[in-house]
């Protein structure tokens, strides 16, 4: 951030020297801007669109951050962590807690880590299912619990130190009595005063009071119920003294600057790792950098701004054309004042002068509008989230507040004012060299031949350029071999987990893959086009100019190839499916929309040269022959125009393409009839089998029910069994740094989820490997069924932090036996017969036991027969509805039944579909949104261009005009050429935008993945149209302008 | 000069600029003008009196404030712009002191530009065009743009695409200004003999004396007047 502040004084010193230095440059240039007021508006037009994106990105940027910053706040207060008593593996028990001795000997060891602000010990319980009546007895206030309610027994001091809520709050006195938020209360029809029952661990329900109710904050997470220690002593049981967990205060804030969640919980960690408590197990976790983490603000307020940079790089490209045109334009002049001993830099400065204008006005103008931008912007996200939220007939109310920072206003202003002087400065070095007797001829430049010391340095650089791409492609392995020393031998790395290695690993060598070869290709294609054009005669007898054509034009045709299949090659494809291949994305993307542009702007002329030929009609002609060969004419601005377009034009056909993908998916487990997208989903806590059995049956018999079907899961622990890279021995390798942020030990965690035969047989669950390959599904599933002890690996296996890349870490093969510590403390020996798919735990429509160890009920009678009163093992009960039926009242009936069993939790997965199906819809509706101030950009700069064109056409016009042709002939040809640039662009950006989607979806299904990429044909087509229509309609201005131009014009010799 | 048929008469013309303001300038005033068919006839005088406005006038190419202008019995000052337009494309040729050649246009183009307009079919224009440059000497330039030719051929290319569609009237507005003596000469050679072969009428603008001594009729203007016909 520092850097641009500076950057910007240094530029700012610079053009104030300019200024006091060079008068006649000053005058000169300052007199230039008023000069055409027209070229003045259009140029700052340009430019500010590109600040208003950026400073519209980074305000929604900061008020996301903001709320959330706000609702992490109110929510946690001063509580930054939390150390949660867990049951150690071998010690199952409901409640695992810690007593005072052992709570003093950790808050010693916290203590030597850091300073906290305040360390306070709790119990925490997780409250099984309650019911709540009124004083009256009556029982009409029965209500099903849908939340994940707690039972807090906390000090007086504790909630004075670590209070969340906005008012001062009294923990009751006397055990028994209870308090709850205004907003739990509401929920629950509950007043002051009444009994609320809460079920112990036994199952039975105990009476506790109301005492009363406090007003809450509605961002809070109000499903607490708070109270005295002595509740929990007296009503469930727990001694005296002991603590399931302890809070821990850092300092206030969760501001970047102020707080590092990281940190906290690496200080933590070492506290815990210090101390040795063999019964529980201490697990961290840190608040409030989870909290901020989970919201995802970072990956919305990415697409914004990278769609605004885009946008600037647009708009720098609009720039770019604008002066070109300038510079076009006053050739002549600047000739003259070449002529008359004006040296170059002069010419510079004079245009850098006149840009220094155009940038302050338009990053000023630019930015206030971007505050607009981000306002709406906000606004619009927040209708969508409230809108969301009511449908969802949740009464949480998700309160996005509008919020600038400071620092986005100075980079939005530095940084679109940098952009466009620093692209102006360099346009202008390029008009300044200018040939002047050309300029004053009004000739074109004609491409010198001479090898000076500039040729032989740029050949020398391209030279070298290209052998760096050949390096970086022969070279991947030898990185890659350096990247792996120095992870075990240096402190490079060594705070990435071995998974986020691992991916660096083949991030970098995709890139090194992909840039090498474009690199090379690119600047080989380059050099040789620079030799051919300065040998004496040209080989095989064609001209310069042609041959240039010919080999530049295979250069953008082999890098399109390249960059169209690069899934095919090494390394890269692998690499598209990481989460840190988005550069390598971007710039693929941005070199596929760069190199089609210049293949069709050299192809231009060959398209106009046909279309012209082939149209049948004779008084077309004409009119053909100028519009199409203008653009093939003024190749630079053709192929600015081009990429402008095809930039905008390919972020909407993928953005467009990835909605209806999401959709297609979303639609698909919507309307899926098979169980595996069940509409109604059943989480219970932990419980005994019989119920759940029982429950089971119960809602098997409500009408309308056509299947149901249970899956259990409980906590294993893989036994004797070491990770390669994640040992003990490996942490102290990595000098002084361990791998703070992997904690080996939950890597070792797992679970033990069953599967029914019926599941099994009828969906056969997709399999990533099997421990033999000529074996179908089915038969590997027969074997899971009819073999006990045989174990299929869940999905996390692929990805749990240190095989990110899709593979089996190398010690776990199919046909592997794994010893598998169960909690009666038993270890069985199961074989690995196969590994499901990643997309058996897609959202919402995976399956229930999708990550863990899979095995029969069977293989779960033989191991471990039950009851399975364990804590940490849970149901689902996957529930079908028939065709047909009332959904809500079915939906309702099966609530009811789960309250007469204490069952709480239900989730409907429809619903939930539903709510996520109209979130995407509106969150790709925002972004598309965003995407047409980009394509005002494209759209204004086609416009801009027609413009400038007819005032540089004057006297071509007026000479056309002269020999015949009538006034709509040149409205026609304008049209046509600016309809033959929207269209190109559009096919670019369009095509391009497909032929990325497709590459993802290769490499995703030659990766195992199942995914189908369904282009949108209709509404991409219609979007396309509609953009068509609004380029020529900002089209028809400067159309119409060039056609009312007098054929007089033609004697009019320039200003 | 009236032995032939009048085929340009230009009766009471004027043009003011900025007509009905205060900062009105009178560039032609007056003008009466017969000019007969199959003759060449050039314009003089001092630098803004009038020679280009006049040229531009008559030619329909402007419109006058007053007057009349007949060519070939036509009314073109009461011609709505679409007509006056075919009338140019139909029967009249331009050359003018920059060329005025389209640039993205090969010379071959250029020519074919007004048989396009009158609606010859391509191939045919093509080779009418082809001609027309092989008669002014650039049969081995037809595929090269106005930048790479010298000054002299590119008005050679417009000297052939002015003539290259048989237009009744050729206008030039300083033909010969922009090249040397020997070229100039050599592009007039060309105009002129166009014009025993063709019959058409030749209307030139000049500042050079050696010019208006080889056409048939030399009218001299002076403040936007006919000082001597």
């Amino acid at each position: 951030m520092s850097i641009l502040p500076a950057l910007f004084g240094i530029v700012i010193t610079g053009i104030g020297l300019i200024m006091y230095r060079s008068p006649v440059e000053r005058k000169m240039g300052l007199r230039n801007i008023g000069r055409r007021w027209s070229n003045t508006v259009m140029v700052v037009i340009g430019s500010l669109i590109g600040a208003s994106m950026i400073l519209g990105a980074l305000t929604l940027s900061d008020s996301l951050s903001y709320s959330f910053d706000q609702i992490t706040e109110t929510e946690y207060g001063e509580l930054d962590a939390y150390i949660d008593v867990k049951p150690a593996p071998d010690n199952p028990t409901p409640l695992p807690t810690i007593n005072d001795a052992e709570y003093r000997e950790l808050k010693q060891s916290l203590l030597s880590q850091r300073q906290w602000d305040g360390i306070q010990p709790r119990i925490r319980v997780q409250i099984s299912p309650y019911t709540l009546t009124s004083d009256s007895g009556q029982d009409g206030k029965l209500k099903s619990k849908e939340y994940g309610l707690v039972l807090v027994g906390l000090t007086q001091e504790a909630q004075d130190s670590f209070g969340q809520t906005p008012v001062d709050i009294d923990i009751p006195d006397n055990p028994g009595e209870v308090i709850m938020s205004d907003l739990l209360a509401d929920a629950l029809q509950a007043s002051e005063g009444d009994t609320i029952y809460v079920n112990n661990f036994d199952g039975e329900r105990i009476p506790l009071t109301l005492k009363y109710i406090y007003p809450e904050n509605p961002s809070v997470n109000k499903y607490k119920i708070l109270t005295n220690p002595r509740t929990l002593t007296q009503y469930f049981g727990i001694p005296t003294g002991q603590y399931n967990n302890i809070l821990i205060s850092v300092q206030g804030g969760v501001a970047p600057e102020h707080y590092d969640g990281k940190q906290v919980k690496k200080d933590i960690e070492s506290a815990v790792n210090a101390i040795n408590i063999p019964t529980v197990t201490l697990s961290v976790r840190e608040v409030k950098q989870e909290a901020l983490d989970g919201f995802g603000i970072s990956s919305l307020s990415i697409i914004f701004i990278a769609m605004s940079i885009l946008a600037s790089i647009t708009g720098a490209l609009l720039i770019v054309n604008l002066l070109n045109m300038l510079a076009e334009e006053r050739k002549y002049e600047l000739g003259v004042l070449r002529a008359i001993g004006m040296k170059r830099w002069s010419i510079t400065k004079l245009f850098i002068v006149e840009s220094t204008f155009y940038s302050i006005v338009s990053s000023t103008l630019g930015s206030l509008f971007g505050l607009g931008v981000g306002y709406l912007l906000v606004n619009i996200l927040l209708n969508l989230f409230t809108g969301l939220v009511e449908s969802s007939g949740n009464a949480d109310i998700f309160d996005m507040q509008f919020h600038v920072a400071r620092t986005s206003v100075v980079i939005a202003f530095i940084g679109a004012f940098l952009i466009n002087i620093l692209t102006s400065t360099a346009v202008s070095f390029n008009i300044a060299r200018l040939d002047i007797v050309n300029a004053i001829r009004g000739l074109k430049d004609m491409a010198k031949k001479r090898r000076t010391w500039k040729w032989y340095l740029l050949t020398i650089l391209l030279l070298t350029l290209s052998f760096i791409g050949l390096a970086s492609v022969f070279g991947i392995d030898s990185v890659r071999h350096h990247m792996e020393m120095a992870r075990t031998s240096t402190d490079t790395f060594a705070s990435l987990s071995d998974g986020e290695f691992r991916e660096k690993l083949d991030t970098t060598s995709a890139y090194m893959m992909y840039m090498g070869i474009t690199l090379f290709v690119f600047t080989f294609g380059l050099l040789l086009a620079r030799i051919f054009k300065t040998l004496r005669k040209a080989p095989l007898g064609v001209r310069h100019t042609t041959m240039q054509t010919v080999i530049m034009t295979a250069t953008a045709s082999a890098l399109l190839v390249i960059s169209i299949f690069m899934d095919k090659l090494p390394y890269v494809g692998k690499a598209l499916l990481l989460s840190g291949s988005k550069v390598l994305l971007i710039t693929s993307s941005l070199i596929m929309v760069i190199f089609t542009a210049m293949l069709i702007t050299y192809g231009i002329g060959v398209i106009g040269q046909v279309m012209t030929y082939l149209l049948p009609f004779r008084r077309l002609r004409p009119i053909l022959l100028t519009a199409f060969r203008y653009p093939s004419a003024n190749r630079t601005r053709t192929f600015i125009t081009l990429i402008m377009f095809g930039l905008t034009v390919f972020m909407l056909t993928m953005i467009s393409i990835e909605k209806n993908m999401v959709n297609d998916e979303l639609g698909q487990m919507r309307n899926a009839t098979v169980i595996g997208a069940s509409e109604l989903m059943i989480v219970p806590d932990f419980s005994e089998n019989e119920r759940i059995d029982s429950l089971a049956d119960d809602i098997a018999s409500i009408d309308g029910v056509r299947q149901i079907q249970k899956f259990m899961s409980m906590p294993a622990k893989l036994a004797d069994f070491k990770y390669k890279d994640l040992t003990p021995t490996k942490q102290i390798e990595m000098k002084n740094k361990p791998l703070a942020s992997v904690n080996a030990d939950d890597l070792y965690q797992t679970s033990l989820s069953v599967i029914t035969d019926d599941y099994a047989m009828q969906q056969l669950p997709k399999l990533y490997e099997k421990e033999d390959d000529t074996k179908s599904d089915t038969d590997v599933y027969a074997e899971l069924l009819n073999s006990p002890g045989t174990v299929l690996l869940g999905t996390d296996f692929r990805n749990k932090g240190f095989s990110p890349d899709g593979f089996i870490p190398p010690q776990i093969h199919s046909g592997d036996e794994l010893s598998v510590l169960l909690p009666d403390g038993q270890i069985h020996k199961l074989k690995v017969i196969g590994l499901l798919s990643d997309e058996q735990a897609s959202f919402a429509g995976g399956d229930p036991f999708a990550t863990g160890l899979v095995i029969s009920q069977a293989t779960l009678n033989q191991i471990y027969p039950g009851p399975y009163v364990i804590p940490g093992t849970s149901y689902q009960l996957l529930i079908d509805y028939a065709d047909g039926v009332d959904n809500d009242s079915i939906t309702q009936a099966i609530k009811q039944k789960s309250l007469d069993y204490n069952i709480q939790v239900l989730q409907d997965v429809s619903q939930i579909l539903g709510q996520v199906t109209s979130m995407m819809d509106g969150l790709y509706k925002l972004i598309q949104g965003f995407l047409v101030f980009a394509l005002l950009i494209g759209t204004s700069g086609l416009a801009i261009l027609m413009l400038r064109s007819t005032n540089e056409r004057r006297q071509q016009i007026g000479m056309l005009r002269s020999l015949g042709y009538q006034s709509g002939m040149i409205l026609a040809s304008f049209i046509l050429e600016s309809s033959l640039l929207a269209l190109l662009g559009i096919l670019i950006g369009g095509s391009m935008g497909i032929f990325s989607m497709q590459s993802f979806t290769r490499a995703a299904n030659d990766s195992e993945q199942t995914l189908v990429m369904t282009i949108p044909w209709l509404a991409l087509f219609r979007l396309l149209v509609l953009l068509y229509v609004i380029s020529i309609f900002f089209s028809i201005l400067p159309a119409r302008q060039a056609s009312k131009m007098s054929p007089v014009e033609a004697t009019n010799y320039p200003e | 000069m009236t032995k032939k048929k009048t085929l340009i008469d230009v009766q009471g013309l004027s043009k003011i600029y900025n007509f009905g303001t205060d900062n009105e300038v009178q560039a032609l005033s007056g003008i009466n003008l017969q000019i007969p068919q199959g003759s060449v006839l050039s314009i003089m005088g001092p630098s803004g009196c009038g020679k280009t406005t006049l040229l531009n006038c008559i030619s329909g190419i402007d419109t006058p404030t007053e007057g009349q202008i007949t060519i070939d019995g036509q009314d073109l000052a009461q011609m709505k712009d679409k007509k006056r337009t075919d009338f140019r494309a139909k029967n009249m040729g331009f050359i003018f002191q920059t060329f005025n050649l389209i640039p993205v246009l090969t010379a071959l183009e250029n020519v074919e530009v007004p048989l396009l307009i009158n609606g010859i079919p391509p191939k045919r224009a093509r080779e009418i065009a082809e001609e027309a440059l092989r008669n002014v000497g650039l049969q081995d330039r037809l595929h090269h743009r106005p930048n790479e030719l010298s000054g002299g051929q590119r008005q050679r290319v417009t000297v052939a695409r002015s003539v290259v569609h048989k237009p009744k009237i050729i206008w030039a507005d300083e033909p010969t200004g922009n090249l040397d003596t020997k070229t100039a000469n050599e592009v007039l050679d060309i105009i002129l003999a166009l014009k025993e072969d063709r019959d058409t009428t030749v209307v030139i603008v000049t500042h050079d004396q050696n010019i208006a001594d080889r056409t048939d009729h030399v009218v001299r203007m002076d403040s936007g007047r006919i000082i001597e016909a």
